[in-house]
């Protein structure tokens, strides 16, 4: 049932003009939009008979905490309409495409692209960890390559505050993730073995995609349990990158996604030390 | 690494005389072995003489029936398995073993842990349990973590990662790693074991952990790669593998085996007297002596020009002489880096694999003892763990 459209945001939100229809599915609608005072942005509404706890927690991360290399938020509210609860958030338009439209397009990305990726990524990261913050959805759907070049992270709808009550139910079977690219720990619903590593886990992925053009635990597999099942068992072959001596960045790579978070980077600030320290020896090759 | 003289059957004297010749180090005392007055008397010789101690509460199967094991203060008389979920009586028993602990000076407490068959959420409840309740009993001086694996439990990647994740929430500043060597083997030829033994070290010591592995021989001289604190070893066998038989009545403190062996380092092998007449014979006996270095006199008899079964070479010079030889070849294996440690742990099989092929060509057979078979199973395991935790050690150390 069609409870939103761009009419009653605009009489809900007057400051908004020339609304245009985004995306939509479940019980969520994105729209673009013209905001008087912001210029262009994004408006994403929720709506549900009770308050959405998600979209609730998404706003306090965003805007509690100082996270580069994310849209901003302008505002949020909530209103009713016909005894439903509408939740908006008014956030910065990106001006770029995505990720995942990029590797549409050009089948993978350079190896100097990968890095500036990782490196945005992993700087994110740390800050999130300082926050105790986990994004638990970094795929290349939600993440931004800007017309200037730099990369944001979006969607912080399933991120999860460590110190906070979890939103998921602890005996659910799985908990909320992307397929390929969540962490075993957190499709598992391991929900005490989920931290920053987990998002390492990702941005381990994200990048062996980009430099592949192919996903490793995707691109074969049957159906979604196949792809968690190949998430848990199978090793990638590590990556021949050119100008990458001694397979620093593939030996890297494959240890974020290593299925045991024991076995990655124990920090996110460590994983950015360990990510500089090897690129200095790769800047001259690559580039 | 550090070597630990791990208590035993007949280890009294060779304590004593090892720490004062070392000047130092640590005895992991043996309730199985020593009655609480033995323990305190030993306990404090240890100390005068710059020791150190740690009490092994061998609390590995609560309804064990060795008789001297069970009569010590602590031991539960009528176990219920409803203490493990915590309370009284086990705060009773944490207690009693702290206080065994002060009578033997030990500047360290090893938390009690159960034998596990395998590793699941049952067990590390328990486990869990245990270590808190010894949080609040046990506040003076660092704690360390039992954890004593079945061998089967060992051969599992996943069951030793469980481990190596849930210990990241214990309360305790180090973990004693008592291994059940799979079939009761001295020597284990099982690489997937050995591979995981190193994984599950080294994971633990990422978390800022002190490691201490008992019931260690040679074989574990490997465990430098893990970056291991100490390994402990003894005199017999059952203080060089572990298999949870020995805390039943049934098994008892005969040692049927009464064969001098002549441990040769740089061999990884020890050999029985009689097979050193062979080497006499075919004049190669000088290569199986111990490098001066390692500072063991004695096995100098062996080497005195008498073909060696005509000799008087003691048991208790063949125990002080692998003790001796072992002590110094855990400080050498320790590196600066985890490239140079797994670098010489690998020169080391090297230079073991040269010296035992020219000694079989010569007859020269180390039989149960003997570290040929052995090689390739420490190489396989240092490549598990470098697979495993190498980009990461190469980088922490």
């Amino acid at each position: 049932m069609q409870v939103i459209d761009a009419q009653l945001v605009q009489s809900k939100i007057p400051k908004l003009h020339n609304l245009s229809l985004l995306a939509q599915g479940g019980q969520k609608i994105v729209f673009s939009a013209i905001h008087k005072e912001f210029g262009d942005v994004v408006v994403k509404l929720a709506y549900s008979s009770q308050p959405d706890k998600r979209i609730e927690r998404e706003i306090e991360i965003v805007t509690s905490c100082s996270i580069p290399n994310t849209a901003q938020i302008y505002e949020w509210d909530t209103f009713e309409h016909n005894d439903t609860n509408i939740t908006y958030i008014v956030e910065e338009f990106i001006h770029g495409v995505t990720l995942r439209r990029e590797l549409k397009t050009s089948g993978r990305l350079s190896t100097r692209l990968v890095l500036s990726l990782m490196e945005a990524l992993l700087e994110t990261a740390m800050a999130m960890e300082k926050e105790g913050i986990v994004h638990r959805d970094i795929k290349p759907e939600n993440i931004m390559i800007c017309d200037d070049g730099t990369f944001k992270l979006l969607d912080f709808g399933i991120a999860r505050h460590l110190a906070k009550t979890s939103i998921t139910p602890t005996d659910a079977h799985f908990g909320p993730h992307t397929a390929g690219y969540a962490a075993p720990e957190q499709f598992r619903n391991l929900k005490k073995k989920v931290d920053i590593r987990t998002d390492l886990f990702a941005i381990g992925v994200v990048a062996y995609e980009c430099l592949t053009g192919s996903h490793p635990f995707v691109d074969g597999a049957r159906d979604r349990l196949d792809i968690l099942r190949r998430t848990e068992q199978m090793i990638p072959p590590l990556l021949q990158i050119d100008g990458d001596t001694d397979n620093r960045l593939a030996k890297y790579i494959i240890v974020l996604m290593s299925k045991y978070p024991s076995r990655r980077p124990p920090t996110a600030a460590i994983a950015k030390q360990w990510f500089d320290s090897m690129r200095e020896s790769l800047n001259t090759e690559t580039e | 690494m550090d070597l630990y003289l791990q208590f035993g059957y007949g280890m009294m004297e060779h304590c004593r005389h090892l720490i004062s010749r070392w000047g130092g180090g640590t005895v992991v005392l043996s309730p199985r072995d020593l009655t609480s007055e033995q323990i305190q008397r030993l306990g404090s010789q240890i100390v005068e003489m710059n020791g150190r101690n740690l009490v092994d509460p061998q609390f590995y199967d609560p309804r064990a029936t060795h008789r001297r094991l069970v009569n010590h203060d602590y031991w539960p008389e009528d176990f219920d398995t409803s203490m493990l979920g915590g309370g009284p009586v086990l705060v009773a028993l944490l207690r009693q073993l702290l206080s065994l602990n002060d009578s033997a000076l030990a500047d360290r407490f090893i938390v009690p842990g159960l034998y596990a068959e395998r590793v699941d959420e049952d067990w590390l409840a328990v486990q869990e349990t245990i270590i808190s309740e010894a949080a609040n009993v046990v506040t003076d001086r660092p704690r360390l973590a039992t954890i004593c694996l079945s061998g089967e439990a060992l051969r599992f990647e996943d069951q030793v990662e469980m481990v190596i994740n849930a210990a990241e929430e214990w309360d305790v500043s180090g973990v004693y790693i008592v291994p059940e060597h799979p079939g009761n083997q001295y020597l284990v030829d099982d690489p997937m074991w050995v591979g995981n033994l190193l994984v599950l070290c080294s994971g633990l010591k990422l978390q800022g952990k002190s490691v201490v592995v008992g019931y260690c021989s040679h074989q574990m001289l490997c465990l430098a790669a893990a970056r291991v604190d100490a390994i402990a070893s003894g005199t017999w066998l059952n203080v060089r593998s572990f298999t949870p038989a020995k805390f039943q009545e049934l098994e008892d403190d005969e040692i049927s085996r009464r064969a001098k062996w002549y441990y040769c380092p740089h061999a990884l092998s020890e050999f029985r007297v009689p097979f050193l007449d062979m080497a006499y014979r075919f004049d190669i006996l000088d290569s199986l002596r111990a490098d001066e270095s390692l500072g063991s006199d004695y096995a100098q008899i062996l080497f005195s020009g008498a073909q060696p079964t005509s000799t008087d070479y003691s048991e208790q010079q063949s125990h002080r002489h692998y003790l001796q030889c072992l002590h110094q070849q855990c400080l050498l294996s320790s590196r600066g880096s985890y490239r140079e440690t797994v670098d010489a742990c690998l020169s080391m099989l090297d230079t073991a694999e040269s010296v035992i092929s020219e000694l079989h060509r010569n007859g020269v057979r180390g039989q149960d003892r003997d570290f040929g078979n052995i090689i390739d199973v420490n190489r396989s395991a240092l490549a598990t763990l470098e697979h495993a935790r190498g980009f990461v050690l190469e980088r922490v150390w």
